[in-house]
């Protein structure tokens, strides 16, 4: 069946991390904030509020558009839609619709080393809806007696991203949400993190016969991670194959996907379409958003994530993996050049960072700015690391140890007992002549000739370091050995 | 002073007596409330009079006058503000059951204008049903009536402010204006009534009708208050994105003129041969022959397009906006709900029971004219026709300063004349409408008394922020034909 | 509009159910004549010809105002809660949802 082809396009909303709400100057920090606590007149819709436009919102959207290389419209008109639901205060959304405010743009993943373009269809504006709590075993909304309602998160600013349908498997749909992810965490325009909601990704799937027949469109939602989109993505690929091959037709509906089952189940298809009665909101006057404000933001754009990906390469030489890991987050990317900088050699610093670093990051769900170590002082560690004044297994402890009680390096050395000068000239010497003592078998070998690789040496050296606890410069303890010998 | 006089005094007449220490806010409000007490009984100008609250702040104010405070432009005013106006703690009910029992928690941008310049608000004033008719009796809580004969409508929609007025309640009140709203019942009541230009006043607390064509604007029984209080009411409010950041004029300085040498003043070509009413035509007449009396020149202006296709382009765009702004009043939040069984059936029913059968007829209308397939040859059509408009308006004004018109096509009509045929009574507002939606501002007045003893209003229109130019002229006008006159008891027929 | 009344009618239903307006017999019947009346009305408006007519001219329009992103608390909340025709614990209460009335968002 492999000859069907998936072809998927998503729609992607994300809250943006204003401090206040789309229309209104209500606090957009709900979560965990007592029901209906975060509201005012204008986001509960009550009679005769009016909406005015947080100036933030527009500039995050504009940065993203434009990281997405879209065309930013001057001049965009946003529009009401209407449909009756509890969650939307005023029975329409502020949103956006034949003018948004951005459109025709990119952004490129990383489909197994191969650089894929995914065309961005549009970018615009809207007002989140409030939240439903349904009074049924697991908050479903099937067998509810009655919902909840809750307006704390009506009007939050959220960004709607609708791509083309150039995906081309579920694979690639993640890779793609996970490359925006990382895009709007890079601009700073929203914390990106989907469990929460803040990111929110619907999609259409469909499957190409051979001819190049497109079938039905299904949308699939409710994915509340990347790992669910790819789940729900196979499983409705594979559903479709089937009611193919069964010579059955694919319906156009909408599906739910049920993280428990693994499924996505039919929500009831609707006889028609629904009728949203767009018109432009006469409330609002068109959004100018002048030329100049636009070559402000594109000069104020950060460093993209690519960007700073392929210099890491470039500038630095790292391997494409070795920049992949190191840009996936900006904090960490920063560090990274902010640690060249203060002297750590490149090699050391991409080892260290992609692995302790990220490790403590990662466990205290951390940025590297709130790191305790200053930058200057992890620059040192690693740069004795480098000229082998510490071996790597030393430099863990004494990493660890600045951590826990904010020490500098040569403190942490310190308390850990490690002499803070090298070990050298006899001192080093009367270790060599122990190890080569009490492995005479070795030496004997290598006199005979039998080390024409330097394997023995080097495991000569090891036990030499591991004697000093790292302290020796590998390079004296390698020519005393020669010179034993 | 008996304190009856105090009905009769103008907003700055009253501020003048208070200053001079002829007597004090409270005497004033009292006297008001009395009168109101007694009047309502007959006219039902007021939906919720606030006897208490006016009362404790008449006191106050009282107690600011003897600390030698400094006034406010309209302090001690007693003013009576329109149902759909909110007032923070006051219910709003616009007019309907879906709304009896809905308390404000929050002011309007006007009221708190008018409550820093020192104003008592009175009362909530009674209206056709969120603002839709032209004759009060569309209110949920029964007709008002006009002062000067209780057989007829005191016009609408904001019908309870314009009799106010006129019976003396206040020397000044709030109305909004999405199609003639304050225009057609100040002609019916013969007092000034304003709509301002689209924008000059915030909509902030206004309960929307149709947002692109409303406009919150004054009644009163003189020129001098009408630009006092729309000074008060024009400062500019960042809540509003539509409310305009130009600035504003000192409209006082309008009014103190005799000539009109270099002004011009338009009239409608053909308007002689006009189905309207004898009477506002010979109005018209005399008016015109006011202005050119004192100096201007008189211009004849056409506007083929606005008589024609205003009343189908308002009646499309209008209900249109107005489907979608009372889509929130679904019995969920506040305001009229019935108990249901789901969640469909609560829209449904709150919705059915909660509106009247004109604000029903209205949501269809513009429910229908919004619908995806209908949308371009309805909705879209009429917004290409308001440009039309506009372009007409813009074209007749590059000729002339001022537009003279009928404010209505007939005299104040009969109670009950025109609920039955709804086309019929959509005709009320033919010269009033094409004025909002080319947004711009317009005032009626009265220009004579029929021989029946109703008022014979007429309307001046200006350009896109000219309302020194309407006072102007209307000042000029003034001059001759007097002030706007009370109709308390005595002088009712 | 078909010219038909059954047309009509339909149509008529159709507009109160995407309107969630309740209609009895008699509305329907009463409102029924009017709409046509009504709708023959706005019908003129295509007698004009508007092809080259932009319907939301910008021409001496000021754009959008634009509001700084600060936060300012409102502290009302509990008055408007306390208005709800039926509330809980915070929330304000709705029967139960038939499904298919709205996708969930
Ligand atoms: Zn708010």
């Amino acid at each position: 069946m492999s000859e069907f082809i998936p072809v998927i396009g998503l729609e992607i909303h994300v809250q943006l991390s204003t401090k206040s709400k789309m229309f209104c100057s209500c606090s957009t920090d709900y979560i965990g904030a007592r029901p209906n606590s975060h509201v005012c007149p204008i986001c509960l819709g009550l009679p005769g509020s009016l909406p005015v436009i947080n100036e933030r919102a527009i500039m995050y959207a504009v940065r993203m558009a434009l990281a997405m290389r879209c065309k930013v419209n001057t001049h965009t008109v946003f529009h009401r839609k209407h449909y009756f639901y509890p969650d939307l205060p005023k029975a329409y959304q502020i949103s956006q619709y034949d003018l948004p405010l951005a459109v025709d743009g990119h952004l490129e993943v990383n489909d197994d080393g191969k650089a894929h373009k995914i065309r961005i269809q549009r970018l615009h504006l809207e007002e989140d809806a409030g939240k439903l709590v349904h009074a049924a075993i697991g908050g479903r909304l099937m067998g509810a007696d009655y919902s909840l309602v809750d307006y704390n998160r009506s009007g939050v600013p959220l960004m709607e991203i609708v791509t083309q349908p150039d995906i081309t498997s579920p694979k690639q749909a993640r890779e793609f949400v996970s490359r925006l992810r990382q895009l709007v965490r890079y601009l700073g325009v929203s914390d990106g993190d989907m469990e929460s909601g803040s990111l929110r990704v619907d999609a259409n799937i469909s499957i190409m016969e051979p001819g190049g027949k497109w079938g039905e469109k299904v949308e699939v939602k409710n994915m509340n991670s990347l790992k669910a989109l790819e789940r729900a993505l196979e499983y409705e690929y594979e559903r479709q194959k089937e009611v193919k091959s069964k010579g059955e037709t694919i319906v156009r509906e909408t599906r739910h996907w049920d993280d428990d089952s693994g499924k996505t189940i039919s929500s009831r298809s609707k006889e028609e379409a629904e009728d949203y009665r767009y018109f432009p909101d006469p409330d609002l006057p068109p959004l100018v958003v002048d030329e100049r404000t636009i070559v402000q933001l594109c000069k104020e754009l950060p460093e993209l994530p690519w960007e700073v990906r392929d210099r890491f390469i470039s500038d630095y030489g790292l391997s494409l993996e070795e920049a992949e890991v190191l840009t996936e987050r900006r904090d960490v990317a920063l560090l990274m050049d902010d640690l060249v900088k203060r002297g750590s050699p490149v090699k050391v610093a991409s080892n260290w960072i992609r692995t302790e670093i990220m490790r403590v990051l990662n466990e205290r769900a951390i940025s590297a700015e709130e790191l305790t170590i200053p930058p200057d002082e992890m620059a040192l560690l690693l740069s004795r690391v480098d000229r082998g004044e510490l071996s790597t297994t030393a430099a863990k402890e004494v990493f660890a140890m600045m951590l826990e009680k904010s020490l500098n390096v040569d403190d942490a050395i310190k308390a850990l007992g490690l002499s803070t000068g090298k070990l050298t000239g006899s001192d080093l010497e009367a270790i060599v002549v122990k190890v080569l003592a009490e492995n005479a078998e070795v030496v004997e070998e290598i006199r005979a000739g039998k080390d024409k690789k330097g394997k023995k040496v080097k495991f000569l050296q090891g036990i030499v370091m591991r004697e000093t606890k790292g302290q020796a410069d590998p390079k004296e303890v390698q020519s005393l050995i020669m010179s034993k010998i | 002073m008996k304190n009856s006089e105090f009905l009769k005094l103008s907003a700055l007449e009253l501020v003048e007596g208070y200053k001079k220490g002829d007597f004090t806010v409270s005497d004033v409000i009292e006297t008001a409330l009395e009168h109101i007490e007694v009047n309502e009984r007959n006219l039902n100008a007021l939906i919720t009079p606030l006897y208490e609250e006016a009362r404790s702040r008449s006191w106050m104010l009282d107690a600011a006058l003897a600390r030698g405070e400094e006034l406010g432009s309209l302090f001690g005013v007693p003013v009576v503000v329109k149902d759909n106006i909110t007032v923070d703690g006051v219910r709003t009910t616009c007019g309907s059951r879906m709304l009896e029992n809905w308390i404000s928690p929050y002011s309007a941008h006007v009221v708190e204008c008018l409550e820093r310049a020192g104003a008592v608000i009175i009362g909530k004033a009674n209206m056709d049903e969120f603002a839709m008719g032209s004759s009060t009796e569309f209110s949920a809580f029964g007709p008002a009536l006009n002062p000067w004969d209780l057989s007829r409508v005191p016009g609408g929609s904001s019908g309870g402010s314009a009799a106010s007025v006129a019976a003396g309640y206040a020397p000044i009140a709030l109305g909004s204006d999405t199609g003639g709203s304050i225009r057609q019942p100040a002609a019916f009541c013969g007092v000034y009534g304003l709509k301002p230009t689209y924008g000059l006043v915030s909509r902030f607390g206004l309960i929307a009708f149709a947002s692109s064509l409303d406009q919150i604007g004054p009644f009163a029984r003189s020129l001098k208050d009408v630009a006092a209080i729309l000074q008060v009411i024009s400062e500019p409010d960042a809540r509003d994105a539509t409310c305009t950041r130009k600035e504003r004029p000192n409209y006082a300085e309008f009014l103190n003129v005799t000539s009109l040498e270099g002004f011009k003043v338009g009239y409608l070509a053909g308007y002689e041969s006009l189905e309207i009413d004898d009477e506002i035509k010979r109005a018209i007449s005399q008016t015109i022959e006011i202005c050119k009396e004192a100096g201007a020149e008189i211009v004849e202006v056409d506007l083929p397009i606005s008589t024609r296709y205003g009343l189908p382009c308002y009646y499309t765009i209008a209900p249109a906006e107005a489907s979608s702004n009372l889509a929130r009043f679904d019995g969920v939040q506040y305001g009229f709900s019935v108990v249901a069984d789901d969640l469909k059936e609560l829209y449904l029913k709150s919705r059915g029971s909660g509106f009247g059968p004109e604000v029903k007829r209205r949501i269809l209308i513009g429910t229908f004219v919004l619908g995806s397939s209908r949308y371009d040859a309805y909705y879209l059509q009429a917004q290409k026709v308001r440009q039309l408009i506009i372009r007409e308006f813009n074209a007749a004004f590059s000729k002339a300063d001022v537009l003279i018109t009928p404010a209505t096509p007939t005299l104040p009509f009969k109670r009950g004349e025109k609920l039955t045929d709804p086309v019929k009574a959509y005709m009320a507002d033919l010269f009033t409408i094409p004025v909002n939606l080319a947004g711009l501002p317009a005032l009626s007045m009265r220009a004579s008394m029929s021989q029946s003893g109703l008022p014979v209003g007429v309307q001046l229109i200006g350009k896109k922020f000219g309302e020194g130019d309407i006072l102007k002229a209307a000042s000029v006008i003034e001059q001759v034909v007097g002030p706007a006159a009370t109709a308390l008891g005595g002088d009712r027929k | 509009m078909s010219g038909t009344s059954d047309g009509l009618v339909e149509e008529i239903r159709r507009v109160a159910k995407l309107a969630m307006l309740e209609l009895n017999e008699d509305e329907m019947k009463h409102i029924g004549t009017q709409f046509k009346n009504i709708l023959d009305q706005l019908q003129k408006l295509s007698e004009l010809d508007t092809k080259d007519i932009n319907p939301f001219s910008l021409e001496d329009m000021e754009p959008m105002p634009w509001r700084k992103d600060e936060v300012v608390a409102w502290n009302r909340y509990s008055e408007v809660l306390s208005q709800a025709p039926v509330s809980e614990e915070g929330y304000f209460k709705v029967p139960r949802i038939v499904e298919g009335d709205h996708d969930e968002k």
